[in-house]
């Protein structure tokens, strides 16, 4: 009991300790994942950047050249004589570009090249922005007229002042070479940094990833240890019920056992209770019958007996007789003498008589024997194990019949009895109960003395009522409670099982009566036992 | 028919039995009847009663008590019980109360009541021949008398009590109790007793119901054939009544006792079968078993196969003794 209060008390927080601890991993783990992802995101966009600046780059360049190669071109045209037109326009072209460009690329803005936009900033890593100052240094003085130059209409040559031609081409070939280191060295620098960030970034990728993986597999790790240890802890737990269901097992059967045990000894209480209510009936009975049985069996003999001398006294009459009638009466005195002794004896114990009354006697003791057997069956019942309708009165009078050898020796026995006690009732159940009370009545008659026992019967409202009442030595108050408790006794130990009046009592309650009990310490107890004469239908569906 | 009829006393509280037994005696006996106790031993103080015959379930005194009365009022008067019913309890206080001579079941045989009765008359005679009538007090007052006479006897040469059956240490406080005042001696077995009454008689066997083989109403019977003066006491744990009845009709036993007892009430008893035995020395005819036999040897029991061959082996072990005694002696 103690250990399992103990682990109620630890799991809340154990298990908030356990899923803080999970939700910590999963958020580190969550962080991490979105870190490599927008790390991810952030490397494309770069790289998309660097490639569009490499690219413009490379077109600030290639519109250096075409810008340069085509003034140069012009310039030797216009020498010729020969058309300027396509050259001076793709100068024109080319020179815009590269100033948009540079210009982009200085202040940061957008520049469209072949009709695309790029938007391009300022760059902030020394190296790239000291190229790109170096450039606009290098262009901004130039730039105005060079970009005046190539607004002029190449339609009409005179326009062109040859004057700024020959200086702009003469810039840009001395410039060419500077302006075309610088930009290369743009692009490398360009594509130099653009590296460096995308191993910087691809960096941080990796190490976000790799502790992902570590914190996943921390994550793992720790899981599976509170995983194992929930199951150790299941496992024991598990193994605690087993042997907690084998306990109860173990108990119910002990307890069935036990229950199993306690029916035994309780069949074996009755039992013995109902042997000793019937030893004391045996013992009762068998000085009953022996009594009428003992006379009886004398009064054959003796009719045996006087029958011997009458019938001796009859012949010798008869032999008187014939000696008579013969006329020898020599013999005559001798058989006289011995006829007048056979008659003697008849005449002085009055044999005929006695032998009359010897009959009767017995006749009256085989009736007794009759009666008590008739009784005895009456008593018994076995015949009517069913509810019957049964006179009361006639239950108590062969109750009395039975008992009276224990009563007749303590007590007078008073009766009043109602006419037409009828009810339905177990006769046989019911005679059990007067024949307790009966005893307990007797018994509670201090040895000695010669007491009284009253029994009445009525009926009252649908009830038969009994009452039995004895003038003994009563029962004290502290015991009155406990009477129909069965095992209470206050005979000595073996002469008492203590059911007597709880068998009383449980046969009542099967009639659907009541029993009550008054009792007078010194005055007497009486027993009320209250039966309705109709028991309702039970199996009446 | 010239002698004087017997006075005799039947007691039942149910008339058509005393009508019934009247009818059987009235012509060898002048019978007097009584339906309680209290009339019972008015009659015996009135006429000299040699028989006396009482049920033992009656309203009032019971039949016991009413023989133990009389056993007060007229100790000379031999003691029947008859009884319908034989419990325990009933038979014990009747053999240790009453001191009956005879316990007998109803329905009862004719024969068996007018043998017993003859007999009855015959003892009482034989009784009444030391103290003649005319000094029926003096007899009432020698078992008072009798007890202060033999304790002196019993300083001077020392009883001796055998307890027959009982398991070491089972007795050890009873027997340390006595043996301040007797020679005590202890027999598992028969064969042992035996030996040991042959070298010294005894006075009292206290013995068990139950051990060995033998049947312990054989052996006592045995004994009692060659040692008449021997008292028997029995002290068991076992509840036996038809043991107890055979142990009264056919051993006249002289206390029947069931265990627990306690040491003061045992103590008692062994001093009064003591100077019983002492009185059966002194006057034989106060045995009632002995005269019963010497009177009747047809109705008392004869003995069993058994009981035969348990005298030939007490013969067999007095013989022994004897040869060897003279030895012992130079």
């Amino acid at each position: 009991m103690q250990t399992i209060s103990n682990d109620t008390a630890q799991q809340p927080l154990t298990r908030l300790q356990r899923y803080g601890e999970l939700i910590i991993y999963a958020v580190i783990f969550f962080a991490l994942v979105a870190s490599a992802f927008v790390l991810n995101i952030f490397l494309t966009e770069q790289s998309a950047k660097d490639t569009n600046d490499v690219f413009c780059a490379t077109r600030l360049q290639q519109s250096w050249r075409k810008a340069q190669k085509n003034l140069t071109e012009v310039q030797n045209n216009l020498m010729t004589g020969a058309n300027i037109n396509e050259n001076f326009n793709n100068f024109r072209y080319a020179i815009e570009n590269f100033d948009s460009i540079l210009t982009a690329f200085y202040f940061g803005g957008s520049v469209v090249i072949d009709g695309e936009i790029f938007t391009l900033i300022k760059p902030t890593e020394a190296r790239p922005k000291k190229i790109i100052n170096d450039l606009q240094e290098m262009w901004s003085p130039i730039k105005a007229e060079m970009l005046a130059l190539s607004r002029t209409n190449p339609q009409n040559s005179a326009t062109i002042n040859q004057e700024v031609l020959a200086k702009m081409v003469e810039y840009a070939v001395t410039r060419d070479e500077a302006i075309l280191d610088a930009s290369q060295s743009f692009i490398v620098t360009l594509g130099e940094l653009s590296q460096e960030r995308v191993s910087k970034l691809q960096f941080f990728q990796i190490l976000a990833l790799v502790s992902t993986v570590v914190v996943f597999l921390a994550m793992v790790v720790r899981v599976t240890i509170s995983l194992r240890k929930k199951d150790t802890l299941l496992d024991s737990q598990m193994e605690e019920i087993t042997k907690q269901r084998d306990t109860i097992a173990n108990e119910k059967e002990r307890i069935d056992k036990l229950l199993k045990d306690l029916q035994m000894t309780q069949t074996q209480l009755v039992q013995s209770e109902k042997m000793a209510s019937l030893g004391q009936m045996v013992a009762g009975l068998a000085h009953e019958v022996n009594t009428p049985l003992g006379f009886v069996r004398g009064n054959i003999e003796i009719s045996q007996r006087n029958h011997g001398i009458i019938s001796s006294a009859l012949r010798q009459h008869d032999k008187l007789r014939q000696t008579l009638e013969s006329g020898e009466v020599e013999e005559l005195e001798q058989i006289l003498l011995e006829a007048k002794e056979s008659i003697e004896k008849i005449n002085d114990y009055d044999l005929l008589s006695k032998t009359e009354r010897v009959f009767e006697e017995s006749l009256k003791g085989i009736d007794r024997l009759q009666e008590l057997v008739t009784n005895l069956k009456n008593f018994s019942r076995l015949d009517e194990a069913v509810l019957k309708i049964a006179d009361i009165n006639e239950g108590i009078e062969s109750s009395l019949l039975i008992a009276n050898n224990a009563l007749k020796h303590k007590a007078e026995v008073e009766k009043h009895f109602a006419p037409n006690c009828t009810m339905e009732c177990y006769p046989a159940q019911l005679n059990q109960v007067f024949l307790n009370l009966l005893t307990n009545a007797a018994q509670a008659i201090e040895e000695g003395k010669r007491g009284k026992i009253c029994i009445s019967t009525f009926t009252e409202n649908g009830y038969v009522v009994v009452k039995v009442a004895d003038n003994g030595k009563g029962i004290p108050k502290e015991h009155l409670k406990k009477i129909f408790e069965p095992f209470f006794t206050t005979k000595p130990i073996g002469q008492g099982t203590g059911l007597g009046l709880s068998i009383v009592f449980k046969i009542i309650e099967q009639h659907n009566g009541t029993i009550d009990v008054e009792s007078e310490a010194g005055k007497g107890t009486t027993f009320t036992i209250k039966l309705p004469r109709k028991q309702p239908r039970k199996n009446a569906q | 028919m010239s002698k004087p009829k017997s006075h005799v006393l039947i007691v039942d509280d149910e008339p058509l039995v005393l009508n019934s037994l009247q009818n059987l005696l009235e012509f060898d006996y002048i019978v007097h009847r009584a339906q309680s106790g209290e009339e019972a031993l008015k009659i015996l103080a009135m006429h000299p009663i040699k028989v006396i015959m009482s049920d033992q379930r009656m309203p009032g005194m019971m039949g016991h008590e009413v023989l133990r009365e009389a056993k007060r009022i007229s100790p000379s008067t031999i003691r029947i019980l008859l009884t319908g019913y034989s419990d325990l309890e009933s038979i014990i206080n009747s053999v240790n109360a009453g001191e009956i001579f005879r316990y007998i079941n109803k329905p009862w045989k004719s024969e068996m009541i007018m043998s017993v009765f003859k007999l009855g008359t015959q003892i009482y005679d034989r009784l009444t021949q030391l103290a003649p009538v005319t000094n029926f007090n003096a007899l009432v007052n020698k078992p008072q008398e009798t007890p202060n006479k033999i304790h002196i006897e019993v300083e001077e040469k020392s009883h001796s009590v055998l307890f027959v059956g009982y398991e070491d240490g089972d007795m050890s406080n009873l027997l340390r109790q006595l043996q301040s005042q007797y020679d005590v001696y202890q027999s598992v077995s028969v064969d042992d007793a035996f030996n040991k009454i042959a070298r010294k008689p005894v006075s009292v066997i206290v013995s068990n119901v139950e051990f060995g083989q033998e049947n312990v109403l054989d052996f006592l019977s045995a004994v009692k054939n060659e040692y008449p003066e021997v008292v028997t006491v029995i002290l068991t744990e076992v509840v036996d009544a038809n043991l107890a009845i055979r142990s009264i009709n056919e051993l006249n036993v002289f206390r029947y006792l069931v265990k627990p007892v306690s040491q003061d009430e045992f103590k008692q008893v062994i001093e009064n079968a003591v100077s019983k035995s002492q009185s059966y020395k002194t006057m034989p005819e106060t045995n009632l078993l002995q005269t019963a036999k010497q009177l009747a040897p047809n109705i008392v029991a004869s003995p069993s196969e058994q009981e035969s061959a348990l005298r030939l082996k007490l013969r067999a072990a007095q013989s022994a003794l004897s040869k060897t005694k003279p030895r012992d002696l130079t």
